[in-house]
C-alpha cells in the first residue's frame, strides 16, 4: 500500500473538519475522493502535503510516518500536489516554473530529460517557455501544473479539483491526461466536485459528506449507484 | 548657475547611490517576506561600528573591512531572525513592525552603551579625495560607494534571476505554501533573505564611514530618505528602489545645493507627496494591496 490514512481527525481550532476518515491509495492506482463543497476534502490534501496538522490518527506513505516529515521533505519522498488553483508561479516563466518543480535533489539530474517529456507531451509549453506563467490559459496552466508536478517523478501525484475553472471541452481534456500519467505508473488521488468526469478516469472512489466518509467502492459500481446518483448526478 | 545645477546633479545621483543599496537591501526582505524591516537604519549603524572596531583594530582603511563586516552582519541577522523574526512568521503585519521598530531602538540604544555618544572617525587620505572631471569635482568615497551598489544590485539581480536559490527565493515570494509542495524549505529562503537584507544595510553603514560620523544616531537620516525612496519606487520591486534611491538622492542635492541646506527633506518630503498623489503604486510598484 502506498498511502494509506488510519482514523484522521483534524480541524482548524475548535472546528472540526474531519471525522475518523480511513482511506488508502494502493501503487499504481487512480482513487477519487468525491463529495461536495465544504466536506473537507481540500483540508485533507493539505493534510498529506503538511499544510495542516492533525489531531489524531495515523497516515504512513510507503510505510513511513508521513505526519514526521516536514513539508518541504514531502516531494523527497515523490508526492506531488496540484493545489486549488492549479499554484502555478506566474512572476517566474514557464521553463522555470518546471525548473523549479526538479528542485528535489534526487531529481535535479533528470532536469533536462524530464522538461524535453514534459514539452513532448504539451508542445505548447515549449512555444511558450520563455512566457511568464501568468500568461497563461487556464487549461496550459493545468497543463503546466501536472508538467511541474511530473517533474519530480512523483509516486503519488494528488490533484485538488483539477476541473474548476475550466471550459467543459478542456475539463474532458484534462482528465484523458491525467488516466495518461496513470498509464505510466503513477498513482493519483482525485478530489473533485465534478464526480462523473472524476470516477470515470478512477479505479476506486470514495464518497465524502461533512468530514466523514459515508462510501467506498469500484469507481464503476459508485457511478451506477441509484443513491449517488440522486444525490451528486441529479438522474 | 549651471554649474551649480550639474555639481548638484553629480552630488545627488552619486549620494542616492547608497539610498538605493539600503533601499534594495528593505526590498529584498519586503519581496520574499512581505515585511518591511524598519530595524535598517539602526542595522547601518552597526555596520558603521563594526567597520569602526576593523579600523581600530587594524589600522586598514574601511574597504578592506568588507568581509569582516558581512561576517558580523551575516551574523547579526541571524540571530536577530532566529530570536525575534522567525517567531512572527505567519502572524500579521503589525506585530512584525512593532517588533522592528522596538529593535530599531534596542540596535541603537545597545550601540550608544557599547561605543558611547563621543563621534567617531575613521582617517584615511580617501576621505578628502576627489576626481576632477573639467570644473565638476567628485568625492572619492561617494563614487567609490555608488560604483559598489551598483556591483552589488547586480549581483543580487543575477543571484534572484540566475541561481536555483534566486528562484526559490521568488517561488516563495510568490506563493510559500507551492513553493514548500516543491520541495522549498521556506523557512531557509526567508532566513536567506533577511541576511541579505541586513548585510546590505551594513555594507551601506560601511560606505558611508568616510563621509559621516560614525555615531548611534547615523542613521536617522536614512530613517527617512531611503524609506521614502523604496516606496516612491514601488515597494518590492528591485528596479523601483535603484531608480527610487537615486531619485530621492538627486532632489535632495538639488535642493540642497540650489535652494537651501536645511531644506533637503522638505524636498524629499514634497516628492513623497507627489508621487503618492499621481501614481500611489510608486515608479514599479504593481499595487499590491492586502486588506
Amino acid at each position: 500500500m502506498l498511502l494509506e490514512i488510519k482514523d484522521v481527525c483534524a480541524g482548524y481550532g475548535d472546528l472540526q473538519v474531519l471525522f475518523n476518515i480511513s482511506m488508502h491509495v494502493n501503487e499504481g492506482e487512480v482513487v477519487s475522493l468525491v463529495g461536495s463543497n465544504g466536506a473537507g476534502k481540500t483540508t485533507l490534501l493539505r493534510i498529506l502535503s503538511g499544510l495542516e496538522p492533525i489531531k489524531s490518527g495515523i497516515i504512513t506513505f510507503c510505510g513511513k510516518d508521513l505526519m514526521a516529515m516536514k513539508s518541504y521533505e514531502r516531494a523527497d519522498y515523490g508526492i506531488a500536489h496540484i493545489p486549488q488553483g492549479r499554484g502555478i508561479l506566474g512572476s517566474l516563466t514557464v521553463k522555470e516554473n518546471l525548473v523549479m518543480g526538479a528542485y528535489p535533489k534526487a531529481v535535479r539530474a533528470n532536469m533536462e530529460k524530464n522538461i524535453a517529456k514534459a514539452y513532448e507531451m504539451f508542445p505548447i509549453l515549449n512555444e511558450r517557455k520563455n512566457q511568464l506563467a501568468g500568461s497563461l490559459s487556464g487549461g496550459e496552466q493545468q497543463m503546466l501544473a501536472i508538467s511541474r508536478a511530473l517533474m519530480i517523478e512523483p509516486k503519488l501525484l494528488m490533484l485538488d479539483e483539477p476541473s474548476l475553472g475550466l471550459a467543459p471541452i478542456v475539463v474532458k481534456e484534462m482528465f484523458n491526461i491525467i488516466s495518461e500519467v496513470a498509464k505510466n505508473g503513477v498513482s493519483i488521488l482525485i478530489v473533485e466536485q465534478n464526480l462523473k468526469q472524476a470516477l470515470s478516469v478512477a479505479d476506486r472512489g470514495y464518497v465524502i459528506e461533512t468530514g466523514s466518509l459515508v462510501m467506498e467502492d469500484k469507481a464503476s459500481d459508485l457511478l451506477n449507484n441509484k443513491a449517488i446518483q440522486a444525490a451528486y448526478l441529479g438522474i | 548657475m549651471t554649474w551649480v545645477f550639474v555639481q548638484s546633479l553629480i552630488s545627488g545621483i552619486l549620494s542616492g547611490g547608497v539610498y538605493a543599496l539600503f533601499g534594495v537591501g528593505i526590498t529584498i526582505i519586503f519581496g520574499v517576506m512581505k515585511m518591511v524591516d524598519f530595524s535598517a537604519c539602526s542595522q547601518l549603524v552597526w555596520g558603521m561600528y563594526f567597520t569602526w572596531i576593523f579600523y581600530a583594530v587594524t589600522g586598514l582603511n574601511c574597504y578592506y573591512a568588507i568581509p569582516f563586516v558581512v561576517i558580523c552582519m551575516g551574523a547579526l541577522a541571524f540571530v536577530i531572525f532566529k530570536l525575534i523574526v522567525r517567531p512572527l512568521l505567519g502572524s500579521n503585519d503589525t506585530s512584525f513592525i512593532l517588533v522592528t521598530l522596538g529593535l530599531s531602538y534596542f540596535l541603537q540604544n545597545l550601540a550608544e552603551f557599547v561605543f558611547g555618544t563621543d563621534p567617531k572617525t575613521i582617517p584615511s587620505p580617501i576621505k578628502t579625495s576627489s576626481i576632477q572631471i573639467g570644473e565638476y569635482t567628485i568625492g572619492l568615497p561617494r563614487f567609490i560607494a555608488f560604483c559598489a551598489m551598483i556591483v552589488l544590485v547586480f549581483a543580487v539581480y543575477a543571484l534572484l534571476n540566475k541561481t536555483t536559490l534566486g528562484r526559490a527565493m521568488r517561488a516563495t515570494a510568490e506563493k510559500p505554501e507551492v513553493a514548500q509542495m516543491l520541495g522549498i524549505n521556506t523557512k531557509k529562503t526567508f532566513t536567506i533573505a533577511f541576511m541579505i537584507g541586513v548585510i546590505f544595510a551594513g555594507i551601506s553603514g560601511l560606505l558611508i564611514t568616510p563621509i559621516y560620523y560614525v555615531t548611534p544616531t547615523s542613521g536617522s537620516m536614512f530613517r527617512t530618505a531611503a524609506y521614502i525612496a523604496v516606496i516612491i519606487g514601488g515597494l518590492g520591486d528591485i528596479k523601483g528602489a535603484l531608480v527610487g534611491g537615486i531619485v530621492i538622492g538627486v532632489i535632495e542635492g538639488l535642493v540642497t545645493g540650489m535652494i537651501s541646506n536645511d531644506l533637503g527633506p522638505v524636498g524629499i518630503g514634497l516628492a513623497l507627496l507627489l508621487v503618492l498623489y499621481i501614481r500611489p503604486q510608486g515608479f514599479f510598484g504593481k499595487g499590491e494591496r492586502r486588506a
